[in-house]
């Protein structure tokens, strides 16, 4: 009887449920909030992958670009005969990251010079190389870029101070030597040393700096990441339709 | 019973096919009664055509006016005179000129072979037919050297005239032929085949009000997808749309064909007074159209090759690339291929409204209504993302006012999770959107097993909602996502943001002076009846389709459901519909609008959509009941709905394009 009245009173108690059971079955309403956890468990891992896949998606939905930066805007004259005594160097701040190639504007004065090598390297800040190259002379033509490329894009370049070096052997004619142009004022971080090793601070090499821009898919890892949190915020709820008594 | 069904269904395409064959003979009785038939000849000679040039008062006027202003107007006149044309047989009909043709007898289609002397080659036919009455059609004559425009009377005489710079006329031809229209026996197959199955289907209907919804809907999407012109220049920025689309179909590395070019660069429409036209507005210019088209696309070199990266807004035209590559696999002719597309979209739209409508239990009638509108029918059908995001957000909607209505049921996951879900990717294409999950703060206490549920539910959506907003803002900040559109001149986004910080309150002002001025505009008008380059509905039929959409609204309640929707629900939905409303309008203030301006730029109706069903609910009052038999009023409704989408065809798409 005590049975009966406890029954009773979880009865009362309890919500109603709409799916139709004649009395409270113990072993049923077990297996129900057995597969209520597994559902949840279902919503909580379909999270967890989309978030992973979120991250997937971050890093390899990328879009690869360019952006060129230069020092100045017209060269005027050189920065003297290039000689193997001592390099003319051009330090500058990168403004982005992603640098991978340096282009020197270079001349023969106008004049064909066949023997001899350009050589051109970049170092750090710290003074360590990162890229070297030799051109032949006859492949310098007057007033033409000539590209350094480095080994590979430079990534946490922003803001990092670099070295550009030119020195040359040839002695024919006038020689090689690299082009200059005026700064509209000093900039920190950018240093000029000419052929004769005199610092200039109102010139600049003419250089134009590359950068390889790489833009991660910021929108589709957040469509993701969204709706696992959408699936996350359902958790707590229950699988059943339930109905109340009204 | 079963084979009265069975009988019923037999009968289906006999009825439609017999429908289709009448409907046609009815419009060819006029040619096959004609004595001369076939396509005549009308020789462009001056003894046949006596051509009129503007009169030299008017000009001398127009000269003068403009002497002053424009020096180069003296070299233009000058290069006229230096570029006399040779004579090559050709009748020259200057600009503002017109051409009187002496020809007495019935014209069904009348053909006019020549050269227009400006990229739009507008021209007006007009004349009195037999019984007096005054007649004038205005078309254009295109690059490809002949137009076909519709007459249909039996005329005496007949005048072209020509607008701007003039054509040079090397024929005319009469075409009296038989031509069978297959677009008008679609439209007349279609529409029998609507009625009918509403007849026979009232019993479902009466019970299902959803299966009446996907009846019209597929009768009229299907219609328009085909009926449509298959070009773009025909809906809103559709050009972008198709743009993308088509390089979403390729994958990440993209190309486009030069024909897809072509339709992504609206190089296939003519531009006039700042509005797209499809200039082959008959049966037998569509042919011709269709044949350009194919031309061009057999040429398929790949070309503007592109890298993909997602975007928010591509959520919107994920079936619509599959349909390209479905449409491209099944290697149909381009314009097909178009048709396809547009199918796909009109299909998303259709099931994810099917759904709404299903899902509620009140107000089924009412979002069905705002479903079958004639812009978001028209939206759907053509190239466009607004037809997933306002599919979605119904669905999204309709899920969480039915979850808020039914207090007595437990909100379940699944149920809970799709809400957030379809609102979630419905208002990633426009992200003005998302303040629509906030409609989950309205869910009683009685949803949830527990207050911490509640908590954790409630505040996680806000998150979601911030969250959301913040990655488009974050996207807009760093440059990865265009908001400022320089269409209108004069636009300064980050000067505008300025300008909202600093003086919210006036720009407040402006906004609700606005929203009040112009509320019958944008909410009553241009959502339901603009359609974009095609043109717009007014008059009967617009009247007709308001007072069923109030009347529907205003008494779609039954007291049994015990769905009743409280002051506080509908101050809620208020407060959540106005805040996605003053988003959209703040975007496009943000976006086009001169710092500090009174006025907003390019704000269209079609932006409210999404909304509409919140409006109607809050509007539609608990103590009216409709107690008609809900069969005969399930009847009325969707064959009056039918009646409205089936005039706006007839008249905009049917009339406009393939008569």
């Amino acid at each position: 009887m005590e049975k009966n009245v406890q029954e009773e009173i979880r009865e009362e108690e309890s919500w109603e449920q709409v799916i139709e059971t004649p009395a409270f079955d113990v072993e049923a309403e077990k297996a129900a909030q057995q597969r209520s956890r597994r559902g949840r468990w279902g919503y909580v891992i379909t999270a967890v992958v989309l978030c992973a896949l979120a991250v997937l998606v971050y890093f390899t939905d990328t879009l690869a670009g360019e952006a060129t930066g230069q020092l100045i805007e017209r060269h005027k004259s050189g920065v003297g005969m290039l000689t193997t005594d001592a390099a003319a160097t051009q330090t500058f701040r990168a403004e982005k990251e992603g640098l991978y190639t340096v282009d020197v504007m270079v001349s023969n004065y106008n004049k064909k010079v066949k023997e001899g090598t350009l050589t051109l390297w970049l170092t750090d800040e710290a003074g360590a190389e990162i890229a070297r190259a030799d051109f032949p002379v006859t492949e310098v033509k007057n007033n033409a870029f000539m590209t350094l490329n480095l080994p590979a894009a430079q990534s946490g370049s922003a803001g990092q101070v670099y070295t550009l070096h030119a020195t040359s052997d040839c002695v024919e004619q006038k020689g090689v030597t690299v082009r200059m142009g005026p700064l509209e004022a000093p900039v920190e971080g950018q240093v000029l040393t000419l052929a004769d090793g005199t610092v200039d601070s109102e010139n600049a090499m003419n250089l134009r700096i590359n950068y390889q821009t790489v833009s991660y898919s910021t929108m589709g890892a957040a469509a993701l990441g969204l709706m696992a949190l959408a699936l996350i915020t359902v958790v707590p709820l229950g699988s059943r339709k339930e109905r109340r008594r009204g | 019973m079963a084979k009265k069904r069975i009988v019923a269904w037999v009968l289906l395409p006999i009825v439609v096919c017999a429908v289709m064959a009448l409907g046609e003979a009815w419009f060819l009785k006029d040619v096959l009664r004609q004595e001369v038939q076939g396509v005549i000849s009308l020789p462009a000679t001056e003894e046949f055509i006596t051509v009129s040039a503007p009169a030299a008062e008017e000009t001398e006027e127009f000269y003068e006016e403009e002497w002053d202003e424009y020096e180069a107007y003296d070299e233009y006149e000058e290069a006229e005179e230096e570029s006399e044309p040779e004579d090559t047989g050709a009748l020259l009909i200057p600009g503002g000129g017109s051409a009187t043709v002496d020809y007495t007898g019935h014209i069904n289609y009348l053909n006019i072979i020549g050269t227009s002397l400006a990229s739009d080659g507008r021209y007006t036919v007009s004349g009195v037919d037999v019984d007096g009455a005054a007649f004038a059609v205005t078309s254009f004559l295109g690059g490809d050297g002949i137009d076909t425009v519709r007459i249909d009377r039996y005329v005496r005489d007949f005048t072209i005239s020509i607008y701007d710079t003039g054509c040079e006329l090397t024929g005319l031809q009469v075409d009296n032929s038989l031509q069978v229209n297959p677009v008008r026996m679609l439209f007349f197959g279609l529409c029998a085949a609507a009625v009918y199955l509403l007849i026979i289907l009232r019993e479902v209907i009466a019970q299902k009000a959803e299966i009446g919804y996907l009846i019209i809907a597929l009768a009229v999407g299907i219609f328009m997808c085909i009926a449509l012109p298959a070009n773009t220049g025909v809906s809103y920025d559709d050009g972008i749309h198709a743009n993308r689309i088509f390089q979403l179909s390729r994958g990440k590395h993209t190309a486009l064909t030069p024909a897809e070019n072509a339709l992504a660069g609206c190089e296939w429409s003519e531009v006039y007074e700042e509005s797209h036209h499809h200039t082959w507005d008959t049966w037998i210019d569509e042919q011709r159209y269709d044949a350009i088209a194919q031309t061009a696309a057999q040429d398929q070199t790949l070309e503007s090759e592109e890298v993909l990266q997602w975007m928010f807004s591509d959520a919107g035209y994920v079936t619509q690339a599959v349909g390209a590559v479905v449409a491209r696999a099944l290697r149909l002719p381009f314009l097909w291929q178009v048709r396809v597309i547009r199918l796909f979209n009109m299909l998303t739209y259709v099931a994810l409204t099917y759904l709404a409508i299903r899902v509620l239990k009140r107000f089924k009638l009412t979002m069905a209504c705002v479903a079958l509108m004639p812009t978001a029918l028209f939206l759907a059908s053509n190239f466009s993302y607004d037809p997933t995001t306002n599919g979605l957000c119904f669905l999204g909607i309709a899920l969480v006012v039915d979850a808020i209505l039914d207090r007595r049921t437990l909100l379940t996951r699944k149920r809970a999770a799709a809400i957030l879900l379809c609102i979630l990717l419905g208002a990633m294409t426009k992200v003005v959107y998302m303040p629509l999950l906030l409609l989950v703060l309205m869910l009683p206490r009685s949803k949830f097993e527990s207050q911490a549920a509640k908590w954790w539910f409630k505040t996680l959506a806000v998150v979601l909602c911030i969250v959301a907003v913040g990655v488009m803002v974050l996207g807009v900040t760093n440059g990865s996502v265009g908001l400022q559109d320089d269409r209108a001149g004069g636009a300064d986004s980050a000067g505008q943001i300025a300008y909202l910080l600093a003086h919210p309150l006036t720009y407040l002002g402006t906004f609700f002076k606005v929203i009040f001025r112009d509320f019958e505009l944008y909410f009553v008008h241009a959502c339901r009846f603009a359609m974009g380059y095609v043109s717009a509905v007014s008059g009967t039929v617009s009247l007709v389709c308001l007072g069923l959409t109030l009347f529907t609204a205003f008494t779609d309640n039954d007291t049994s459901l015990g769905q009743k929707m409280n002051w506080k629900l509908r101050l809620g939905m208020l407060i959540v519909g106005g805040l996605a409303v003053g988003m959209v309008f703040t975007t496009m203030y943000v976006a086009g609008a001169p710092v500090g301006a009174t006025e907003y730029w390019g704000v269209q109706g079609r932006y409210m959509i999404p909304m509409i069903p919140l409006m109607l609910m809050i509007l539609s009052p608990d103590g009216i009941q409709n107690r008609m038999n809900k069969k005969a009023w399930h009847m009325i409704f969707f064959l009056l709905q039918g009646v409205i989408l089936a005039t706006v065809c007839w008249n905009l798409v049917l009339g406009q394009y393939w008569l």
